[in-house]
């Protein structure tokens, strides 16, 4: 059943986040669970959205993920910026996209649920407590999230 | 006597040539013509002799008797002569037989006549004489009828030697026989009158008519025939009639009586005689007329007149005139015109007659006596009115006197009563040493002294010292009238000893003769008035140096002038001058530059229509630069409400402004410095977290590796993996306080109704979710009173309780029970939270809210002494305060308000 449910289609999940430690930390936690091999990176702002919009006309090459696990703090375009876009086009406005941060700020949580954010996750310090968070918000998003109809 | 003669003569001599001019045509028998003559001179010489007394008719009939006498003479003179002549064409017309027979019957007939004549001659001439004029022209009477000698008293024969008559002659009259023998002598006719001197002396008027006798050759005059006629009744009949003719002239010269006399259908068919023209101002000449008259007659009297003349002349009555001329000199006289109409047979006027006279005078006088009577009447009315004033002035003042008296008892009685009940103070002082004469009760009531005693003391006496030297130039004007009455402040001295301050109003009184005897003074005790007045004197001052001292413009603008009637120095500076005394009295338009006082002059306007007061904020520009000020101008009312000024209070809030700016610039910085400080808090949270989490992520990765290669075995290895672990687990919560610390002073706080016993209530759930079964099995009991509803936000007061009690429930472990108790003080704003726990000594008190600060050893009291920093945070944002108080071992309470005040004395905030 689990692995029916990771060929869903789409199944991908496109994780932006720059520091490479913390894409390691996300990989070992999902590598628990087989997510890994669905799991697209973008290290900075700009290369997620030439991910999820192409670039200069062109259309994107990948298809669309299933989900997005964003950071706020990025390199170029930051994350809060990144959503914003994202809501603003028509080809994602309804994507999945599920912020990851470290930020408590209320600023920053205000920011991403204005934008409409489907959720926010202050990443937990402790390892079992992020490696836990990892699991359950794959498992929520990617098996029992109904998502919306997306455009082709 | 020349004069009458010469009259006489030419009169006589015109009548003369008259009938001798007549007498040609004459063809009627000359007989009868003759005894006709001689008939009618005849009687009118009787009727001269029988009316002596009627000078007129007398005068009439005297001149035709005249003439008939010389008729008469002369006839018989030439009946004489002519006698042959005549006879002989008679003789001549006769058959000549006859002429001869008629010649006897004809020279008795002559005879006849000669006789008549003679006889007729004698009745008709007084006297008749013949004279013989020799060779040598003398003159001798040859006949002289007999009445002459009777009259004269001489005798034919007295006189008949030539020349002899003319002893005979009045000495005055012999003058006129030289002419007279010229005339005869020449063949003429003469004619005259003379007197001659009778042998008795009486003087008689004879008039005679000589007529000289040719001889036949008419070579000579021989002789002469002269029939002369006594006139001497004639002559004093014509003396007579002169002097009443003088004296007529006379009188009418003296009355200056004009007389005219006026052919009414003419103008100047008028006769003026020479008063007339004098009455009209004029020189006599030969110019009368009418119109003349007329035009210096009165313009307005003109008409009145001639209608006058007219009715007069119309009603065949007298007229009579009065009226005004103008003299060519432009003098007016006053005349009096009076005249008779004649008439003819028809009975219609033809001519007026009549005088005039000057009546100036008399008008003159009438008018003076009217004037004068006039001024009579008016001196005798006015007399009459002072007379009928003084006596009712009279009247008025018995009746006066009669009521004065009257009133004067009862003025007595009343200044009695008066005196005595009177509620201020009366006094009667003697004009000469001031001592008391009469006092009333309420005078000793004030000073304190018996009626007694003050009739015995004087004025100065209880009079203060000081003051009697400024009254003493008072009282002297008073004595000697200089002034009515005074009055004068002054103190007096009660029996006390106390000073009386007393208003005192003197008046002199009199007696009849003006002589002062007495000073009545009244005096009213205003010892209290002076005091206020005193005590607002000294509030005036202290108001004045308030006002003057006060930091702000303080003014007050009068309504009606904009003049600024009040300021302190703080204006006067402000406007650059030296003090307030320059700026008061000033109108605004003085004190500031025109466009400035026009804008003050709206704003006051504003205040004193609306009558409300007017707050506002403006900045001007005074001399010394430009200033901000809050303004209010408040109208100020009198008792009837009515708005008379304002009163300005402008404080210069420039420095304020300034302060506002610089702190404005400092918040401007702070902001930044928070932002930075945010950023800083930001990178914290994330850059620290995220290491963080990579070495507990790492270190668990490590665990589980080591795990699964089987190199846990080496307890070293699991103990320093352990310590790596638990490290950065603190360093999180930490990082963790840290940041919340950082989110609660910057959170947007929202600010609503609160209900503390809602929160408290919520806080304990959580707790006991958390710490429902603890390990340690710990028994904390928990007490929470009402609680009061506050303003604020509710997540951070959780926050507050929350790390409240959990401290609380901390440093209790290890009590059995644990008592946590939560309430609010009697002020009800004061709430507390109170444990048994281990307390703290309050010398460290003041390193319970510092950030990290900890009082407990770490080993003891887990935590990261970040809690009560948070807490003392978040009230401090509400406005509050928070403090605690403890000892060790006894327990520690916590109190806050959210009114920033602290109740509790002895208790510092920390």
């Amino acid at each position: 059943m689990f692995k029916g449910a990771l060929n869903i289609e789409p199944t991908k999940i496109l994780l932006v986040e720059d520091d490479p430690n913390d894409v390691e930390l996300v990989q070992l936690a999902f590598s628990q669970h087989n997510f890994l091999n669905q799991m697209d990176v973008a290290v900075d702002g700009e290369q997620a959205l030439v991910y999820l919009l192409g670039r200069d006309n062109e259309p994107p090459i990948n298809p669309l993920p299933r989900l997005v696990l964003l950071d706020l703090k990025l390199p170029k375009v930051n994350g809060i910026r990144v959503l914003e876009t994202l809501r603003h086009h028509p080809r994602t406005q309804k994507l999945v996209i599920v912020v990851m941060t470290s930020s408590q700020e209320d600023s920053d949580l205000n920011a991403c649920y204005d934008l409409g954010v489907n959720s926010y996750i202050v990443k937990p310090l402790d390892f079992q407590q992020f490696i836990d968070v990892a699991r359950q918000v794959g498992f929520y998003w990617m098996l029992f999230n109904k998502p919306p109809l997306l455009p082709s | 006597m020349d004069e009458s003669t010469s009259d006489c003569q030419k009169g006589l001599t015109g009548e003369g040539n008259h009938y001798f001019s007549r007498s040609p045509a004459v063809d009627i028998p000359l007989a009868y013509t003759l005894i006709g003559l001689l008939w009618v001179g005849l009687s009118a010489w009787l009727l001269s002799i029988w009316l002596p007394d009627r000078a007129l008719t007398n005068w009439h009939h005297s001149a035709s008797g005249a003439g008939l006498v010389l008729l008469s003479a002369w006839f018989i003179h030439y009946s004489l002569k002519q006698t042959k002549p005549r006879l002989q064409p008679l003789s001549s017309s006769s058959d000549g037989a006859d002429a001869i027979a008629n010649l006897t019957a004809q020279l008795k007939e002559l005879k006849e006549t000669q006789h008549r004549y003679q006889i007729i001659s004698e009745l008709t001439s007084d006297y008749t004489y013949s004279a013989r004029i020799s060779a040598t022209g003398e003159l001798s009477v040859e006949w002289i009828n007999a009445p002459f000698g009777e009259i004269s008293g001489y005798a034919l024969e007295e006189i008949r030697e030539p020349e002899s008559w003319m002893q005979l002659i009045h000495p005055d009259d012999l003058a006129c026989f030289a002419p007279r023998s010229r005339q005869l002598l020449s063949g003429q006719v003469s004619v005259n009158e003379f007197r001659i001197v009778t042998k008795q002396g009486e003087v008689r008027w004879l008039h005679d008519v000589a007529k000289p006798e040719w001889d036949a050759a008419a070579q000579r005059v021989v002789r002469i025939y002269g029939a002369t006629r006594d006139v001497t009744d004639r002559k004093a009949a014509e003396a007579s009639l002169r002097r009443s003719e003088e004296f007529r002239r006379l009188a009418m010269d003296v009355t200056h009586t004009g007389s005219w006399d006026w052919h009414l259908a003419t103008d100047d068919e008028i006769i003026w005689d020479t008063n007339h023209f004098l009455l009209l101002g004029l020189e006599p000449d030969d110019k009368p007329a009418y119109s003349r008259w007329r035009s210096h007659v009165h313009p307005e009297d003109v008409d009145r007149v001639e209608k006058a003349v007219f009715e007069a002349l119309k009603n065949n009555a007298d007229f009579k005139a009065e009226y005004r001329v103008l003299h060519p000199d432009g003098s007016l006289h006053w005349l009096i015109g009076k005249g008779r109409g004649i008439y003819n047979e028809a009975g219609e006027p033809v001519r007026m007659v009549g005088v005039l006279f000057d009546i100036t005078d008399r008008k003159q006088a009438e008018e003076n006596l009217k004037r004068l009577n006039e001024e009579l009447e008016q001196r005798v009315a006015g007399r009459t009115r002072e007379l009928h004033q003084v006596n009712q002035r009279l009247e008025a003042e018995i009746r006066e006197r009669q009521q004065t008296e009257v009133a004067l008892r009862q003025s007595e009685e009343l200044f009695r009563q008066i005196f005595e009940s009177a509620p201020v103070g009366m006094a009667l002082a003697s004009a000469q040493d001031y001592q008391f004469t009469m006092v009333n009760p309420a005078f000793c009531e004030m000073l304190g002294y018996s009626q007694a005693e003050l009739m015995t003391s004087s004025c100065p006496s209880i009079s203060y010292p000081d003051d009697l030297l400024a009254e003493q130039s008072f009282a002297k004007k008073l004595l000697t009238r200089e002034i009515p009455s005074y009055q004068f402040v002054k103190r007096y001295i009660r029996k006390n000893g106390q000073i009386m301050w007393g208003s005192l109003t003197t008046r002199s009184v009199c007696n009849q003769e003006g002589e002062i005897l007495y000073v009545l003074g009244i005096v009213d005790d205003i010892t209290h008035i002076k005091q206020v007045e005193d005590a607002l004197a000294q509030r005036t001052v202290e108001l004045e140096s308030i006002i003057n001292n006060m930091p702000d413009y303080i003014f007050v603008v009068e309504r009606e002038s904009m003049r600024l009637t009040l300021c302190n120095d703080m204006f006067a500076c402000g406007l650059e001058y030296r003090d307030r005394a320059e700026v008061q009295g000033k109108t605004i338009f003085d004190c500031f530059p025109p466009e400035d006082a026009h804008y003050f002059l709206q704003q006051n306007q504003q205040v004193f229509e609306s009558e409300r007061p007017l707050h506002l904020q403006e900045t001007l520009t005074l001399p010394d630069g430009e200033h901000h000020f809050e303004t209010f101008k408040i109208p100020l009312r009198r008792s009837d409400g009515e708005v008379y000024a304002l009163l300005g209070i402008s404080r210069d809030y420039t420095e304020l402004i300034e302060t506002q700016r610089a702190l404005s610039a400092r918040t401007a910085q702070l902001e930044a410095s928070n932002r930075e400080l945010d950023s800083f808090s930001y990178s914290v949270s994330h850059d620290l977290r995220a290491p963080l989490r990579h070495i507990g992520g790492f270190v668990n990765a490590l665990a589980t590796r080591l795990e699964q290669n089987n190199c846990l075995n080496d307890p070293k290895i699991n103990h320093y993996l352990q310590v790596i672990q638990t490290s950065s687990a603190k360093m999180g919560l930490l990082i963790d306080g840290l940041l919340t610390l950082s989110r609660v002073g910057r959170r947007q706080m929202a600010q609503l109704q609160v209900d503390l016993n809602a929160v408290v209530q919520l806080v304990l759930t959580q707790w006991t979710e958390t710490n429902g079964s603890p390990s340690d099995c710990r028994n904390v009991e928990f007490e929470v009173g009402q609680l009061p509803i506050v303003s604020g936000d509710v997540t951070l007061l959780q926050q507050v309780f929350a790390n409240l009690i959990e401290n609380a429930v901390k440093f209790s472990r290890g009590r059995q029970p644990a008592r946590i108790e939560i309430g609010l003080l009697s002020d009800n704003e004061t709430i507390f939270v109170r444990d048994n726990g281990v307390g703290f000594s309050m010398e460290y008190a003041d390193q319970l809210f510092g950030a990290f600060q900890r009082l407990h050893p770490q080993s003891e009291f887990e935590g990261t002494g970040i809690g009560l920093a948070i807490v003392q945070r978040i009230i401090h944002r509400h406005g509050g305060m928070i403090w605690a108080e403890s000892q060790p071992d006894r327990g520690a309470t916590f109190y806050f308000n959210l009114s920033g005040k602290s109740n509790l004395p002895g208790h510092t905030e920390y």
